[in-house]
């Protein structure tokens, strides 16, 4: 800071001469134009009188006159700092708004610089809590922390960079501002830009941010488990997880699925191939719906559907599975639960010393459903069928007597019951064909390597047969050319009745009828 | 094939319209009594009729007096309760050509349609 005085007049410029003051003490002695004075002394120092330095002077004077015994200061010139121009930014969407501060550039002197249009922080539009929202029942399960996004999402919006504003001084001299730098966005082929700035996805996927670089992946790779740090995990890719999947969490893959780890009372949703490396322990709450080929070192307690080939290393316990193709698993042990397989089988045991196994051989799930649904169905319109058929006769009967009113009731009856026998026939017709379709596509061949428990119960073409005795295997559940479930001794091919070891549910048993 | 029912109950009328669509007719009016019938017939000129004898507003049989005194050619097949010998000859000598008594059969009515248009053609 710079001063000089003059009879009682002293003005004072700041060092970067953004400012400057005018002292009058009781010294001052300007009769005819104070104002004059100190705007001429004001001039002497290189001050700009501009307007407001004009205005400014005559509030200094008036003042000092009223009071001329008291020393008075005052601020007469200001300058006007430069306004550099804002930096071109991204803002990315909420929900990936963890990415934005990777992206922000690190700026030492960011709080010395003022910008073109930026505002200091208001505490009225501070955001308050709100209490509705803050009491709302959060599922963390579904607070998925990936970035999963569609094709098509908006990701981010570029900002472009904003023009600064020059300075002056109180001499007068201008003051160069600096304009903002636009932001370049380092993105691969999965991403696009628009001309508005908009930042689209280009592909379904993960995004992330590596080195500065953002892209989306078709392939997500969880490094621990999916648990609450990952929340449930739906993807359109292949998903690979290192260690396992936590009780209650939901994986949905469109793509392949490998899980290292066990996976716990989970639902595994995959519309490609499932390997589940130390196999799944659901306790009757895990369900898996697999649409290619499962593999897994063993299933427990779980319910599921292959819609292709399972694959089990080691144990498939008290599980309620349907396999749309092969089940594979000759050193496994399947004992508990209910097993149905469409295509070939190969197994080590079937049930247990202490429980048995129910298998279901050469049956496609999809279509057991439609048949199971099509049964009860038909049993339900058989019901109605005889109840209508009932009031027909009763009507008949009488048919002589009857009025007007009960002779279009029984003529509508007659109708009824003529348009259910009808569908009652399509009915039948379509289950036959479905019932033949299953038998062309599905395979009844089982090998069982090791040995059948006596308690295993074996579901074939719609007939139930139940072990009596154990069975020592390597044999092979078939049926013959005319349809008859057999046991075939590997080893030396020969063919037995299966009801030479299992009774049929709903039969009398042969042995007990010959001995009787 | 025009084909107008004349029924003033609905469930008949969807009886016999499911039976004719078995048979492949599907161009079908519905009149709910013979009045409403006498009204539509003249514009709609079907090629069969199928009429109820007890309705209200006008009865089949009034209606089928009406209609043959200006065509006597259309066949008309009379579904009704009315089941006395007395009571089909007095719809016979009115105009009707062949005679459906309910409670009828799904097959029975076919039959009937098939046999009365066969005379008709």
């Amino acid at each position: 800071m710079t001063k000089s005085s003059n009879n009682g007049i002293h003005v004072s410029v700041a060092g970067d001469a953004m400012s400057a003051s005018v002292t009058l003490s009781s010294d001052f002695n300007a009769d005819t134009s104070p104002a004059h004075v100190v705007r001429a002394a004001l001039e002497e120092r290189g001050v700009c009188i501009t307007s407001q330095v004009v205005q400014r002077i005559e509030e200094l004077v008036a003042a000092w006159q009223e009071d001329p015994e008291t020393t008075i200061k005052r601020d007469v010139a200001v300058g006007e700092p430069p306004k550099h121009g804002r930096d071109g930014r991204i803002v990315f969407e909420e929900r990936f708004a963890e990415l934005e501060r990777r992206f922000i550039r690190p700026a030492d002197d960011e709080a010395d610089v003022v910008h073109v249009g930026e505002e200091g922080p208001d505490e009225t539009d501070a955001p308050e809590g709100d209490d509705e929202e803050e009491h709302k029942a959060v599922n963390f399960y579904e607070q998925s922390a990936l970035l999963t996004v569609e094709e098509g999402d908006r990701i981010a919006t570029i900002v472009e960079p904003d023009a600064g504003v020059d300075g002056v001084n109180v001499n007068g001299k201008m003051l160069a501002c600096r304009d903002g730098k636009p932001f370049k966005l380092n993105h691969d082929a999965s991403i696009d830009v628009g001309p508005d700035g908009a930042v689209i996805a280009l592909q379904p996927g993960m995004l992330t941010e590596d080195g500065g670089r953002l892209r989306i992946v078709n392939e997500l790779f969880i490094r621990d488990y999916v648990d609450f740090s990952t929340g449930n995990i739906d993807f359109r890719g292949d998903v690979s997880i290192n260690k396992g999947i936590r009780d209650g969490f939901r994986v949905a893959v469109v793509g392949n699925l490998s899980v290292n780890g066990l996976v716990e009372a989970a639902s595994i949703v995959v519309d490609g191939d499932a390997e589940l490396r130390r196999g799944m322990a659901g306790r009757e709450k895990g369900d898996f719906d697999v649409s290619g080929n499962l593999h897994a070192h063993y299933l427990d307690s779980v319910t599921g559907r292959t819609g292709k080939d399972l694959l089990v290393d080691r144990e498939l316990v008290n599980s309620q599975v349907r396999i749309g193709g092969k089940l594979i698993a000759p050193n496994a042990t399947i004992f508990g639960g209910a097993i149905a397989v469409a295509g070939e089988g190969e197994v080590k045991v079937l049930g247990s010393a202490s429980s048995g196994a129910i298998i279901s051989i050469g049956c496609i799930p999809a279509i057991d459903e439609v048949m199971q649904e099509a049964t009860e169905i038909r049993s339900k319109v058989e019901e109605h069928f005889e109840t209508a058929q009932e009031k027909h006769d009763t009507y008949k009967r009488l048919a002589a007597k009857l009025t007007a009113a009960q002779a279009e009731e029984l003529t509508e009856l007659v109708f009824n019951l003529s348009a259910a026998s009808d569908r009652l026939k399509k009915l039948d017709s379509r289950m036959e064909m479905l019932n033949s379709l299953v038998a062309a596509i599905s395979s009844v061949d089982l090998l069982v390597q090791g040995v059948i428990n006596a308690k295993t119960e074996l579901h074939v073409r719609g007939r139930t047969f139940r072990f009596r005795t154990d069975v020592k295997g390597p044999v092979r559940i078939r049926l013959t050319e005319t349809g008859q479930p057999v046991l075939e001794d590997v080893t030396s091919g020969q063919m037995t009745p299966i009801t030479q070891y299992a009774t049929e549910q709903g039969v009398e048993d042969e042995p007990l009828r010959a001995a009787g | 094939m025009k084909i107008l029912l004349v029924d003033d109950s609905r469930t008949m009328r969807n009886i016999q319209k499911s039976v004719l669509a078995q048979l492949g007719y599907s161009e079908i009016e519905e009149a709910c009594d013979g009045q409403d019938a006498l009204s539509k017939a003249g514009a709609y000129n079907p090629d069969l009729l199928l009429v109820d004898w007890n309705m209200p507003n006008m009865d089949g049989l009034t209606f089928v007096k009406k209609y043959r005194t200006s065509d006597k050619a259309t066949p008309i097949i009379m579904v009704t309760t009315e089941s006395e010998r007395s009571r089909v000859i007095e719809a016979i000598k009115a105009g009707v050509n062949n005679y459906v008594v309910k409670p009828f059969t799904p097959d029975l009515l076919a039959q009937r349609i098939e046999e009365t248009l066969a005379k008709a053609a």
